[in-house]
């Protein structure tokens, strides 16, 4: 199955030993990087979008930004958790930064 | 072809072994001083006998309090008064200097005269701060690395639902005889089950709290770039702008105070006392005054209300409340801040720290345990695990005990090296949490009996210090109305009694393990 993590064999092998031998260092360190670095700039720009978009339909802007805070902080863990788990790390990783710009860019742009 | 189901369970099930590891440490010792900081005004009475003052309902002139403040505050630019309740019974009371220095004095309640206490940071000034940024100030740094340990927190409870398939089932299984590896998995998934929606809670509504820190360009964007007014809207906070150098007399600030609660209380319907007045910009004419509802007896939400008056005029500049995204927001940060008056539920907390701090222990004694019997027991890597959990686990808690000691122990006015009372007790807490890393690395297993037979005597070391320096032992704090000393005192004989159980169920083996007898052959 393409697009998740998938089992090199089904042998008895420890779990963590089976993705440190499969990923190496440089992949390893690469989802945590995304996760963690490119995790924070999606909330960064989850926050900037909808604190200025929001207002544009009626929402005070205050209120716009403590919405977009508590759903970029509920969307984080699992941002991190799916980085470490994806099958594609290096796409997922460079996706979920382009995302992040994106969103950056929007916020930007109002 | 492996399922969809297995590969991703063996992500989660590495992330959850190896996140649990590195930041283990990390996230207990913030568990631990996170359930301590639900008591640390109780505390603060231990700590600060001048402060064991039984509370009584009183009313405070600020403007008398206003009257006689010292002549480095008179042209203060930020004063603060913290008004008195049950579980504070003295005015907090503190200002900005001139050379931009905080001065903290507490204030008898009935005199307003400033107390001559003992010089500690004890809860308030030193677990809670730990808690929230391990005292790392530097660049916020403390608080960032927090911020990761109750991300990475949110993270292993995520996975750790995944790993554990049987949830229901593992709930209702407990096999403390079996052998310690099985138990002690056995104990982590009770413990996190236990617990499980109180876990989510608290990391996620401390990086709620601290969103301001984590998120700084996010939030600011929307407001121009401006934090500052960011924190206006969400907040209510107020900047009066600088000093005009005009020099203004102050109006009443009772007044001002009755104003704010008559406001709003008549929003509210019920009555609102406000528990902070500031006053900015002192002795200028561009001074403010500033009232908050920050830590409400009655409700969870924090700083529902917030009213800011002209300090000249005394005229209504802002009349703040949490608009309901807002409110939302902020009853999540009350539920962990746990400041409301609900004792039943503060002990639940209290509980609840506790049995995440088994939860956590418990899990790298499991990576421990899983790893003994193998080669990997002498690895370095092993080693240095083992080593930070035992420091980490029962190194903290005897470093606490420790900070107890060293506070019932040194006299008034010590210094060393231009260090004051309050930072030596600071320096004992660091040093014996040192000292058992070191103990616990030389040692390796045996390290675990001695540290709880070290946090038996503490803790039995700390009430009897606090009954021979105060005279305010357990029966006597109770009989004056101190259940603040009585309760610490209560929790601390409890301690000591849990360790020295435990001291006892640790002791390694007194007899050598038999020597299997050589086969011959025949």
């Amino acid at each position: 199955m393409r697009g998740v993590w998938e089992a090199p064999s089904p042998t008895r092998m420890p779990a963590a030993r089976q993705i440190i031998g499969r990923d190496g260092p440089m992949l390893g360190a690469w989802r945590l990087f995304a996760g963690l670095v490119g995790g924070h700039a999606l909330a960064s720009g989850m926050v900037a979008a909808m604190g200025s978009m929001l207002p544009l339909v009626g929402m005070p802007r205050g209120e716009a930004v403590s919405l977009a805070i508590l759903l970029a902080l509920i969307a984080y863990a699992p941002t991190c958790l799916a980085m470490l788990a994806s099958g594609r790390p290096w796409r997922d990783g460079l996706a979920l930064f382009a995302t992040a710009g994106a969103l950056i860019a929007l916020a930007s742009m109002f | 072809m492996a399922q969809f189901g297995d590969g991703f369970r063996q992500a989660m099930h590495w992330t959850h072994t190896w996140l649990g590891v590195v930041l283990g440490i990390v996230m207990f010792a913030v568990f631990w001083m996170g359930t301590l900081t639900i008591f640390a005004p109780e505390i603060d009475r231990w700590m600060i006998p001048e402060t064991r003052i039984v509370h009584a309902k009183r009313e405070i002139s600020y403007d008398l309090l206003l009257s006689r403040l010292p002549p480095d505050a008179a042209s203060s630019d930020y004063i603060n008064f913290v008004v008195p309740d049950e579980r504070r019974p003295t005015i907090g009371f503190s200002y900005r200097g001139a050379d931009g220095t905080f001065s903290d004095h507490e204030l008898d309640p009935v005199t307003g005269r400033p107390l001559a206490v003992t010089d500690s940071r004890a809860g308030t000034g030193f677990i809670y701060p730990f808690h929230l940024s391990l005292t790392i100030e530097w660049q916020n740094l403390g608080e960032w690395i927090v911020g990761l340990a109750a991300l990475a927190m949110l993270i292993l409870l995520i996975s750790g639902l995944v790993i554990h398939r049987k949830v229901v089932t593992e709930f209702f299984v407990f096999r403390p005889r079996r052998k310690a590896r099985r138990a002690t998995l056995d104990l982590h998934n009770l413990s996190s089950l236990l617990g499980l929606p109180f876990y989510f809670l608290m990391p996620f509504s401390g990086l709620l709290i601290f969103a301001f820190v984590y998120l700084p360009w996010g939030i600011a964007e929307p407001f121009g770039g401006d934090l500052a007014k960011a924190a206006a809207a969400i907040s209510g906070d107020y900047d009066p702008g600088a000093r005009t150098g005009r020099a203004a007399t102050l109006a009443s600030v009772d007044a001002m105070k009755r104003e704010a609660e008559a406001m709003w209380s008549a929003a509210e319907g019920v009555p609102v006392e406000t528990n902070l007045v500031r006053i900015l910009n002192h002795g200028d004419d561009s001074a403010v005054v500033y009232f908050r509802n920050t830590f409400p007896r009655d409700r969870v939400v924090l700083s529902e209300y917030v009213a800011v008056f002209n300090g000249n005029t005394g005229q209504v500049l802002q009349d703040f409340a949490k608009p309901p995204i807002g409110h939302a927001s902020s009853w999540v940060q009350g539920a962990h801040f746990m400041q409301f008056g609900h004792w039943p539920l503060r002990w639940l907390y209290f509980i609840g720290g506790l049995g995440g701090c088994v939860m956590i222990a418990t899990g790298m004694l499991f990576w421990l345990s899983s790893r003994e019997g193998k080669l990997a027991r002498f690895s370095p890597g092993h080693r240095t695990v083992e080593a930070l959990t035992i420091g980490g686990v029962t190194g903290i808690i005897i470093a606490t005990c420790a900070f107890l000691v060293a506070n019932r122990l040194l006299p008034p006015g010590a210094t060393l090296w231009a260090d004051t009372r309050a930072e030596l007790e600071v320096h004992a807490f660091w040093l014996v949490w040192f000292a058992t890393f070191l103990h616990a690395a030389s040692l390796r297993a045996q390290a675990w009996a001695q540290q709880c037979w070290a946090i038996a005597i503490l803790a039995a070391t700390a009430v009897t210090l606090n009954a021979v320096t105060t005279g305010e032992h357990v029966t006597a704090a109770l009989s004056d109305g101190y259940l603040a000393v009585a309760g610490v005192d209560t929790v601390l004989v409890i301690t000591a009694g849990a360790a020295a159980w435990s001291a006892l169920k640790l002791r390694p083996a007194s007899k050598p393990l038999p020597v299997p007898a050589a086969h011959t052959v025949e």
